[in-house]
């Protein structure tokens, strides 16, 4: 029971810490969420700067759930505009989503420690570091196409690495959150916010 | 790659006669002359990092005017009974496959875009898919109806219930959409309608136009069976293989003399320049040949003793 107990305040600490940082970090989660979700959609080629006519070319929807290549799926839909041409998939965006907000709120978790070192133990580059699984993790899709990219040879271990960049990546995204908000002493912080 | 090679002729490629594998897959009596077994070539088979079907086949295509093409975009053209379509690279570079219909006839044209090859072959009453595995790193396709494995510049199967047998061929044509249109003005196009959400005004590779990122220049990325340092790894040579054996001719230097000759084996093989369409024709003693462009490596790779 006290074990179940323990998880339980562990837990809530975890919630109400991450909530109250990224509250006090609003402009900050925000700005880097949408970024970094940009850059993964650009990265795994959803998203490019260019276009041509505004035009909707719309799939076949029964292939929404298809994956391509490791944690990369097929779209519904290619939305072209004169600077923009975007594959719709609602999956893509979903996991491009949720690593975006994982490095959005270790971010914020960054910053509050750097502004904040007395209510928080946290080590400030510990957010910042966690940047970097989550933009391996955003050309997990495209290894193959790294390969040629970058001239590298290629191989079965090379192409078995790309295969598991992004739940690497968000594992230890949630990781580094998680020891972020824990070093969080919550009552103190919102003080020093308020 | 240390290979062991033995010389496996089997007949004249440039005078297919037409059978069947039970009313499938319509297969050629004449088989590509293989340096190797084809043991040894399904050995040297390896994943290119996606599942098979992870590149798509485009199986219902659509037809259209081809608006969307630039005028030096890179088209496959095709003729089949009088009837003429041009297929864009920039489609094809996303799915390497189309099985389509044409002149009457059940067709699949293919690219890889790693080896710069569009070759194309009669299907039957089944389609082809990408397997997603490569041989010196040229497509390896593979029958819906058998699964057996085809490697695309050999066109003939290495592994599978049709091991040993050999794809009917037609010509495909690399060239541009102004020389093909100009020379077809009654063509029709692929249209971008493939059922698939991908950016098709995007390359992944590079580009042919003008020559950039992987098309350019560089080593091959997969391994290679056999190199030859005649030419540069990605020039383009125009390769014919017929029963006296395979022959490439550098595409630079018959554009320059419109005209060039090689003996296979005692027998002369002639490749004749077409300015119109930048593509050429290879005859064996005055008979017209299946040819296609290459990447030299990749030629190389297969046929180490082309001339």
């Amino acid at each position: 029971m006290a074990t179940i107990q323990r998880i339980r305040y562990k837990l809530s600490h975890i919630i109400r810490s991450t909530k109250t940082v990224v509250t006090a970090n609003t402009k900050t989660f925000y700005t880097t969420t949408i970024a970094y979700l940009i850059l993964y959609l650009y990265v795994i080629g959803d998203l490019r700067f260019t276009g041509g006519n505004y035009s909707i070319r719309i799939a076949d929807t029964t292939l929404m759930f298809k994956q391509i290549s490791p944690f990369y799926f097929e779209g519904l839909a290619v939305i072209s505009t004169p600077f923009i041409t975007l594959i719709l998939s609602p999956l893509n965006l979903f996991i491009g989503g949720l690593i975006a907000a994982l490095v959005g709120i270790n971010i914020a978790f960054s910053i509050t420690g750097f502004r904040h070192p007395q209510e928080c133990s946290t080590n400030n580059a510990t957010g910042l570091l966690s940047v970097v699984p989550a933009l391996l993790g955003g050309s997990a899709c495209c290894g193959p196409i790294l390969i040629f990219v970058l001239g590298l040879q290629a191989s079965s271990t090379l192409l078995t690495f790309f295969g598991i960049l992004i739940p690497l990546a968000l594992l230890l995204l949630i990781l580094t959150a998680i020891y972020s908000s824990l070093q969080i002493d919550i009552d103190a912080l919102r003080r020093a916010t308020s | 790659m240390a290979v062991a090679s033995s010389l496996i002729t089997t007949g004249c490629l440039h005078a297919p006669s037409r059978r069947d594998s039970g009313g499938e897959l319509p297969l050629a009596d004449a088989k590509v002359p293989l340096t190797h077994s084809l043991d040894v070539y399904s050995r040297n088979i390896v994943s290119g990092g996606v599942p098979k079907d992870g590149i798509p086949s485009i199986d219902d295509p659509t037809h259209g005017d081809g608006k969307y093409l630039g005028e030096n975009d890179v088209v496959f053209g095709v003729e089949i009974n009088g009837e003429e379509r041009a297929y864009p690279q920039r489609v094809l570079v996303w799915h390497e496959i189309v099985n389509d219909v044409l002149g009457g006839e059940n067709i699949s044209v293919t690219y890889c875009p790693l080896t710069g090859t569009a070759v194309g072959f009669m299907r039957g009453e089944t389609t082809l898919g990408v397997s997603g595995r490569l041989l010196n790193s040229n497509l390896v396709m593979y029958d819906r109806k058998t699964d057996s494995l085809w490697p695309q510049i050999l066109g003939q199967s290495v592994k599978g219930e049709l091991k040993g047998e050999a794809l009917q061929e037609f010509r495909v044509v690399w060239t541009t959409w102004r020389e093909w249109r100009d020379e077809h003005p009654e063509t029709t196009v692929l249209t971008r309608d493939t059922g698939y959400a991908r950016n098709y005004s995007r390359d992944p590779y590079g580009s042919y136009n003008p020559v950039m990122g992987y098309y350019a220049s560089g080593e091959p990325n997969y391994p290679v069976m056999n190199t030859d340092t005649r030419h540069p790894p990605k020039e383009v040579v125009v390769g014919a293989r017929t029963s006296d054996g395979p022959v490439s001719f550098h595409k630079d230097t018959l554009r320059r003399e419109e005209s060039m000759v090689k003996q296979v084996n005692g027998t002369p093989h002639r490749a004749i320049y077409n300015d119109s369409l930048d593509t050429a024709r290879v005859k064996r003693s005055g008979e017209t040949v299946n040819s296609f462009d290459a990447m030299w490596f990749s030629w190389a790779a297969f046929y180490p003793d082309t001339a």
